[in-house]
């Protein structure tokens, strides 16, 4: 950046305020067409199902007339034989029936029983019980499945997640216990239509899928209600509006109130076009997304004020300057400053971009999004705001007194310098400002 | 302030941060995995361990000293020798020349003095590693996981306290304010980021970071109604221990809990005394007997404050009674001078004291651990639970990112920062070194913050770390942008940096205060991610200040002033 150059950003500033309408109402027309945001489990109701991965180990059929019912208690199978004589009841401790080959042979021994063992030298303790218990047993097979006890080539939570990216609502998957146990808390956001059976069997045939038919046994199927309840929300709200109210007192008082306006103007503005891209390209809204839109406010609040800050120092050091030029002379000044920030803090989210996936990579993108609107709007809309509102303001002034919208321009910094008494105002050496002029002239 | 006073300064900051970032370092680096789950563990886990490894132990000993009488004190129980030769001493007895196992054994009065110094071995070293794990940087549920609990509202008990039958939608009601009640409940306890979340209509699903403490979930699960009053019949109490000495059979029932004699008089019921273990775990230490009819209720108690006993130095717990409660207590104190008074909390007693004269508005006992009376007094600020809830199950569960997205996440940040610090040196060349240096030290600093205030990293929390690093970068380009423009204006390198640093510390303060007031905002008023995501960037501005203002500062001043450089190489084209 040459130091003699002014870039006259605030030439065009309809059209980028035009751009900027465009791309806000283009957004919330997304959000209106696609029916709001794409909320995640955070803040919706959904399934909590867990499932465990666990290999069939026998299947048992009975071709009597009694009722025969297989239960696990502590870990031990018990069954229960009941018909007109009353009820017998046998329990198979896992001590003494230490592999499902000893269990499959003990239940055989009863009448009419058949049974089939795929894994008959698996420890008989590794027994996985499920919502399914107790088995009431029929002539179809009843699948009896062992939990998987070797602590080597377990299923990941990766391979759960790729096996359930057929599923619409948003999803998180845990692993539960130690991780051998291939147990995970699977969780839905329930925006898909259907009733919960539906999405429970949809859950089930998707693992099943891809992990094996009667390897899978859900242990537990609930609804789970938002983590966000209204009262959180409604808080949020309070909390966004009081930090606004806040912000916009401290500029107030440390700049002025049209700045106060434009910085909140841009803010919106920032955050408007953030909602928008979440809302057109369906990205989830998580508790992270709330950070992410949070860090852009932050991010584009600092950005604003360092422009602002050189505005309000050269209004008084170009005394006599048109505002305009002042603002243009200010963003020119700090460009290379608001360039390489920019920069260095999209050098920071890149790799997170790049490198990751699902959650960290959505909010990394959602920064990315948010740090190019806030440079933009940092140059593009916070000051043309400023100067449009001073603008308005002296115009209306000078209507009413009469004078000259610049010769106001000119009075009020003189006020402001005569009362301002911070180092500031005094430290500021004229002579540089006026070398920096003069080797604009030589030019 | 002189470069030397300020330099102490930045070298105070740092020790300090080194304090506070010595356990997170040795937590993650040092204390080897098996360690840290035993750690991790509930106390009553610890119990279970450190007598274990000490029976075992002890064992092992005996069974050396009986194949050779004369066989030498193995050397890992080293640290026996020390606690012998002082009983040794204490006894006035001599102190043997070698260090035999049979030795050292008789340096204590019992084989159970020998067991319990073991078992004291044990667990002093786990408790002191489970209060430093407390003490370091905790990481949150997206990160690592940490304890999945279901509570169950107990419908049965809700019956019992409004006298009558209730349907399943009032209890739903119940169980909604119940979870209003325990978020609130939750934030006070200090709890790191906790998720909670209705389960069906009646459970209360909880997730907390890390391996939580059963103890601990209990304990915020207890409310005002579950405390309460009573007056000791200390005759009967008397009769009762010494029925129980002379008849240890009947004490407890099949399940443990005390036998009541059939010469307890009607209106009486008896209880068990616990006081806190040294793993702080409730332990029975003796029974009483007390009237039924409840003396004082703790639904009138307004507010409970802790201290320490100046005397005893015990923790106590000072009750502020509301006026209708006053009225109670002064009565019930005048018609019962002399006797005894009794906390039960849970069917337990907590404390019990004498009642010396007619109290009316406040009651101070002691006879609680500092961790309970803490927990207690916060319990009695906030609302009463409408319905009693239940643990129903507890179990671990995985990071919710995933361990591998974490894993990648945490490289990619790495990858960023290195990336930000190298273009900083290219861009800035020399100067640039002081920006990556303060931006270094800006990060020791929140961690040790982080570390220091107990709050939990979380994905959210790192983006405010993110943003702060960001403006970390921020304020120093402020600050080069002004000194390369006065530098270009033909100043000395000494004026354009002090002209440069005075030009920019308004903007920074100003764009950092801004963001700062909307960080304290969301601190005081979010909740759960939002609250961790603006702890770290309020605590990121401040020392972001700190760092571009003061310390870089201090590095330019002395390069400038001191080593008298007047070549300023702060970018490509000024030479």
């Amino acid at each position: 950046m040459k130091n003699n150059t002014i870039i006259k950003f605030t030439k065009h500033r309809f059209l980028f305020f035009a751009l900027s309408l465009l791309v806000i109402i283009g957004g919330l027309t997304g959000l209106i067409i696609n029916d709001g945001l794409n909320l995640g489990i955070d803040f919706e109701a959904g399934l909590s199902q867990r499932v465990q991965v666990a290999e069939q180990a026998m299947s048992v059929s009975y071709s009597g007339a009694d009722d025969v019912v297989l239960n696990v208690i502590n870990g031990d199978m018990v069954v229960e034989i009941s018909n007109a004589d009353g009820v017998d009841k046998t329990t198979l401790s896992s001590d003494e029936y230490a592999t499902f080959d000893a269990l499959a042979a003990k239940l055989q021994s009863f009448d009419d029983i058949t049974v089939s063992v795929t894994r008959g030298n698996v420890s008989s303790s590794n027994i996985a019980t499920g919502l399914g218990l107790p088995f009431t047993l029929s002539s179809v097979p009843t699948v009896v499945n062992a939990a998987n006890s070797g602590t080597e080539n377990f299923i990941t939570i990766d391979e759960v997640r790729d096996a359930l990216s057929a599923l619409s609502g948003s999803l998180q998957v845990q692993i539960v216990g130690d991780d051998y146990l291939q147990e995970f808390q699977i969780r839905v956001a329930t925006e898909s239509e259907g009733t919960k059976e539906d999405l429970e069997a949809q859950i089930f045939n998707l693992v099943e899928d891809s992990f094996g038919t009667d390897n899978v046994i859900v242990k537990q199927s609930d609804y789970v209600g938002p983590k966000f309840s209204n009262l959180l929300t409604y808080r949020s709200i309070i909390m966004v509006v009081v930090a606004l109210a806040l912000i916009m007192a401290y500029i107030w008082i440390r700049f002025q109130f049209s700045s106060a306006l434009a910085a909140i103007a841009a803010l919106t503005h920032d955050i408007l076009i953030m909602i928008g891209f979440i809302a057109v390209f369906r990205l989830e809204v998580t508790t992270t997304t709330i950070a992410a839109v949070l860090t852009i406010i932050g991010y584009s609040l600092n950005d604003t004020i360092v422009v602002f800050d050189r505005i309000r120092e050269n209004t008084k050091l170009l005394r006599g300057t048109k505002f305009e030029k002042v603002v243009n002379i200010s963003i020119t000044q700090s460009l290379s400053r608001t360039l390489i920030t920019s920069f260095t803090t999209l050098l920071a989210v890149l790799p997170l971009f790049i490198f990751t996936k699902g959650a960290i990579q959505l909010f990394a993108l959602n920064l990315i999004v948010g740090i190019v609107v806030g440079t933009y709007s940092s140059i593009f809309i916070a000051s043309p705001v400023l100067l449009a509102l001073t603008n308005a303001r002296l115009k209306r002034k000078a209507k009413h007194l009469g004078k000259d919208p610049e010769a106001i321009l000119a009075e009020e910094v003189e006020v402001n310098a005569s009362t301002d008494s911070s180092s500031v105002v005094k430290e500021i050496e004229i002579a540089s400002a006026q070398r920096k002029l003069k080797g604009k002239r030589k030019k | 302030m002189s470069k030397r006073g300020r330099l102490i300064v930045v070298l105070l900051v740092l020790a300090v941060c080194g304090y506070f970032l010595y356990p997170t370092i040795s937590w993650y680096t040092f204390v080897p995995q098996e360690t840290k789950e035993l750690a991790t563990g509930s106390k009553e886990q610890i119990k279970e361990y450190a007598r274990g490894q000490a029976a075992q132990d002890l064992r092992e000993l005996k069974d050396l000293v009986k194949s050779n009488p004369e066989a030498q004190l193995p050397s890992e129980f080293s640290f026996m020798k020390g606690i012998a030769k002082d009983n040794y001493k204490a006894s006035d007895l001599k102190v043997p020349g070698s260090w035999t196992i049979a030795n050292v054994m008789n340096g204590f009065a019992n084989e159970q003095k020998f067991f319990d110094a073991l078992e004291q071995y044990y667990r002093s070293d786990l408790l002191d590693m489970k209060n430093f794990r407390g003490k370091a940087l905790q990481l949150g549920l997206d990160l690592s996981g940490g304890m999945s609990i279901l509570l169950e509202a107990d419908k049965e008990a809700y019956e019992e306290k409004l006298e009558r039958s209730v349907s399943d939608a009032e209890v739903a009601v119940a169980v909604q304010q119940d979870l209003e009640i325990l978020n609130n409940r939750i934030d006070q306890f200090g709890l790191t980021e906790p998720e909670l979340r209705l389960q069906g209509t009646r459970q209360i699903l909880v997730e907390i970071p890390g391996a939580a403490d059963p103890e601990r979930v209990n304990s915020f699960l207890k409310g005002k109604g579950s405390l309460a009053f009573h007056i000791v019949d200390d005759e009967s109490t008397t009769q009762l221990n010494d029925y129980y000495i002379s008849n240890p059979a009947e004490k407890y029932n099949n399940d443990g809990s005390l036998r009541t004699p059939e010469f307890i008089a009607p209106g009486r019921i008896v209880l068990g005394v616990y006081s806190a273990d040294a793993y702080g775990i409730d332990e029975e230490i003796g029974a009483s007997v007390l009237y039924e009819e409840v003396g004082l209720d703790g639904v009138h108690i307004i507010e409970a404050l802790t201290s320490t006993d100046p005397i005893t130095g015990r923790p106590t717990v000072n009750f502020q009674l509301d006026s209708s409660g006053g009225e109670i207590f002064y009565k019930l104190t005048s018609t019962n001078t002399n006797k005894r008074l009794a906390v039960v909390m849970d069917k337990k007693i907590k404390a019990q004291a004498t009642i010396s004269e007619a109290i009316r508005n406040s009651v101070r006992m002691s006879g609680f651990s500092s961790d309970q009376a803490a927990d207690l007094a916060i319990v009695l600020k906030t609302a009463a639970l409408p319905i009693s809830l239940d643990v129903a199950n507890q179990q671990a569960v995985g990071a919710s990112l995933g361990e591998d997205s974490v894993r990648q996440g945490l490289n990619a940040i790495a990858v960023g920062f290195v990336l930000v610090i190298l273009f900083m040196l290219f861009y800035y060349r020399r100067a640039g070194l002081v920006a990556d240096t303060v931006l270094i030290l800006n990060l020791i600093i929140i961690t040790a913050v982080l570390s220091a205030f107990n709050l939990t990293l979380t994905l959210t929390s790192i983006a405010g770390i993110i943003l702060t690093v960001g403006m970390a970068v921020d304020a120093n380009v402020i600050i080069f942008e002004r000194i390369k423009e006065e530098y270009r204006l033909g100043k000395s390198a000494e004026a354009s940096v002090k002209a440069g640093f005075k030009k920019a510390f308004w903007t920074i303060m100003d764009a950092n205060i801004t963001t700062f007031i909307a960080a304290l905002v969301l601190a005081q008023l979010g909740t759960g991610g939002v609250k961790g995501f603006a702890n770290t960037l309020a605590v990121g501005i401040i020392t972001s200040m700190f760092t571009a203002l003061f310390v870089s500062r201090l590095v330019f001043d002395f390069f400038v002033q001191k080593v008298k450089i007047n070549k300023l190489r702060i970018s490509w084209r000024i030479k």
